[in-house]
């Protein structure tokens, strides 16, 4: 999947612009995404109100106020400013999502290394387990599990990983499995490398680039299912913002106040966008083997 | 030959059987893992420590773990999931009656995805880089980022707030009765009666609800035909078609598209278990009186029991639906059979 990249005036052989041209315009939003992350940590972290008005300051003359230029994104029923909102709640959207996708890479990918080095006894039950894990449709097990905890942020991230490791154990043994009868690991292997120098030193440089690509694209995917699961009210509890428990809580406007719903369901969609886009690009440019596909 | 198809049919059945007894077993564990007590959960905040202590005793929490796990599963092959806390039924009386709405809805979004996604993964192969490619391309790439439960209330607010053309949610209007019960699947069953005005109704119902959840499927789909057409229209064999002077539709729809959909078949079946997800969400915004609207309201009202048959329920059909495509893979493809 390619859109035409953003035309440049003048091709120029920098660095830069080589950088910019491969990430497009996915990549500024992923940029502007950063940015509010940003803010939001900022206001989180520190108590600064770097955002238009306090994202949970409540302001009861003011309630569900459409769009205008005092309020861009409008209100909502407790008056709290939605733009504001939308800004910081990047932090607890997107900041988790990045945590929950660190660890699910982080242990699948080694789960997945150790296997496919292994092989054997080991391969077959770390595979069987992996197996089972993919036997549960991924949203309804995370929000068991999320559920059985008593939901909150950090066990809805946990359950998550939980959910989304045994892909990146997957695709690791595959691409371990690939790359283990190669001529220069046998030779690493002949100048006395250990399992544990070939598992942390040899094989990453290679690994890297198809984990990445697959971390890249499960932004969007473990975006999307955060705010599901906080949409069923596991997540994030209010007033906090986060953007699948702001759609939540305006369900009960809908469909009067569609600004509500509309913008912080832009910021999910925006976000996926962006991540699958630049998950397609990063895949052609760093994996051939997909790149004639077109898929 | 039919012994090695039979084996390898026999592979599929009894991995789907280690799955299903894994997903037992981590539905139990998940059970035992509550934090609270759920002994106290069930009697109540103001029971008495004999009456909860009754309770636990009852529900048998005080034997063995290894006990437990095996009134569990009697338990499970008698078809027993425990009573719901919020409804005080139990949890498989409330799930069949929830059931066919669900698979009503479901059924209607494979047919719309499976419909769109091959057309237009076929027709954006045959205009590749030109406008048709490009729009299905971006249609694809949107319906696999949209979160479904945004774009169901988007959706309502186009079609019925703007537009007024469809209705908010719900399987019927308030005040009209269902046709008579045949299939459960209010669709059919109108149909069956002869019941053309009602059919419409429910048909105007189905349309938002079925469309936002075909989404994924349709954009995957779109992707994995085009392609897979791209690929099958490079072969020898469609040059030799085309020399023979063969018609170009019977060419596309003969040797191209048959062909071309067996990596298909994997979204299809992948896409289905990711839909029983998205029945979830999306049964929740258009209020539609199904099994995902019961999971999404027994996890609000932390609804243990329900919670975990719910998980049960949805991942053994996960599994089942899966079983389903490779055995139909297996069916397509007799390249597998040898």
């Amino acid at each position: 999947m390619s859109f035409p990249a953003v035309e440049l005036a003048q091709p120029q052989n920098s660095r830069a612009l080589a950088m910019l041209r491969l990430v497009g315009v996915p990549g500024l939003i992923a940029l502007v995404l950063l940015a509010c992350i940003a803010i939001g940590g900022l206001w989180r972290l520190t108590g600064l109100v770097p955002t238009p008005y306090d994202p949970v300051a409540l302001d009861l003359s003011s309630r569900l106020l459409p769009p205008s230029g005092l309020h861009p994104f409008g209100t909502d029923s407790l008056g709290r400013d939605v733009l504001s909102r939308v800004v910081a709640g990047a932090w607890f959207s997107l900041m988790t999502s990045l945590a929950v996708i660190a660890i699910a890479a982080t242990i699948g990918t080694l789960t997945g290394a150790v296997a496919g080095l292994l092989g054997g006894l080991a391969d077959e039950v770390l595979m069987r387990i992996t197996d089972l894990f993919l036997a549960f449709p991924a949203l309804v097990l995370a929000a068991a599990i999320s559920a059985t905890f008593g939901g909150g942020l950090a066990t809805t991230a946990l359950a998550l990983a939980a959910v989304f490791w045994p892909w990146y154990a997957r695709i690791a043994r595959a691409r371990i499995l690939g790359l283990k009868n190669l001529d220069f690991v046998t030779a690493a292997i002949t100048l006395g490398a250990s399992r544990r120098y070939l598992l942390f030193v040899t094989l990453p440089p290679l690994l890297a680039p198809t984990i990445l690509v697959q971390m890249t694209m499960d932004v969007a995917f473990v975006t999307l299912s955060l705010s599901s699961l906080s949409f069923l009210g596991l997540g994030v509890q209010s007033p906090l913002p986060e953007w699948g428990g702001m759609i939540y809580e305006a369900l009960p406007s809908q469909p009067r106040a569609w600004w509500l719903a509309a913008f912080p369901g832009g910021a999910i969609a925006m976000t996926a966008l962006a991540f699958n886009l630049l998950g397609d690009r990063l895949r052609d440019r760093l994996d051939p083997d997909s790149k004639s596909r077109g898929v | 030959m039919l012994a090695q198809l039979l084996g390898l049919v026999a592979r599929r059945l009894f991995a789907a059987s280690f799955l299903l007894v894994g997903i037992v077993f981590m539905t139990f564990a998940l059970s035992r893992l509550l934090p609270g007590d759920p002994a106290r959960m069930y009697a109540g905040a103001r029971a008495t420590p004999e009456a909860v202590a009754l309770v636990r005793q009852q529900l048998g929490l005080d034997a063995p773990v290894l006990t437990q796990f095996q009134t569990y599963v009697a338990a499970l092959a008698h078809g027993d999931l425990g009573l719901s806390i919020v409804t005080r039924r139990p949890v498989v009386e409330d799930v069949i009656s929830f059931l066919p709405a669900t698979i009503e809805l479901v059924l209607a979004a494979a047919v719309i995805g499976i419909l769109a996604g091959t057309v237009l993964g076929t027709w954006a192969a045959c205009r590749q880089e030109r406008l048709p490619d490009y729009s299905a391309r971006g249609l694809a790439v949107l319906g696999l980022s949209l979160p479904d439960f945004w774009l169901a209330i988007l959706m309502q607010l186009i079609f019925f707030s703007a537009l007024g053309w469809l209705p908010l949610g719900d399987r019927l209007n308030l005040d009209t009765l269902p046709p008579p019960t045949v299939t459960g699947l209010l669709l059919p069953d109108a149909l069956l009666a002869g019941n053309l005005p009602l059919a419409w109704e429910i048909l105007r119902h189905l349309a938002l609800p079925a469309i936002v959840l075909s989404l994924p499927l349709a954009g995957l789909l779109t992707r994995t035909t085009r392609a897979a057409t791209i690929e099958v229209l490079g072969k020898d064999y469609i040059r030799h078609a085309r020399a023979k002077g063969l018609s170009r539709r019977r060419i596309l729809v003969r040797h191209v598209m048959r062909n071309a959909m067996m990596p298909g078949v994997t979204v299809i079946g992948l896409q289905l278990g990711f839909m029983i997800s998205g029945a979830v969400l999306v049964e929740t915004v258009f209020n539609w009186p199904g099994v995902g609207r019961y999971a999404a309201q027994a996890i609000r009202a932390v609804d243990y029991n329900a919670i975990m048959a719910m998980t049960l329920i949805l991942s053994c059909a996960y599994v089942l639906i899966n079983l389903a495509v490779d055995l139909a893979y297996v069916w397509l493809d007799p390249r597998l059979r040898s």
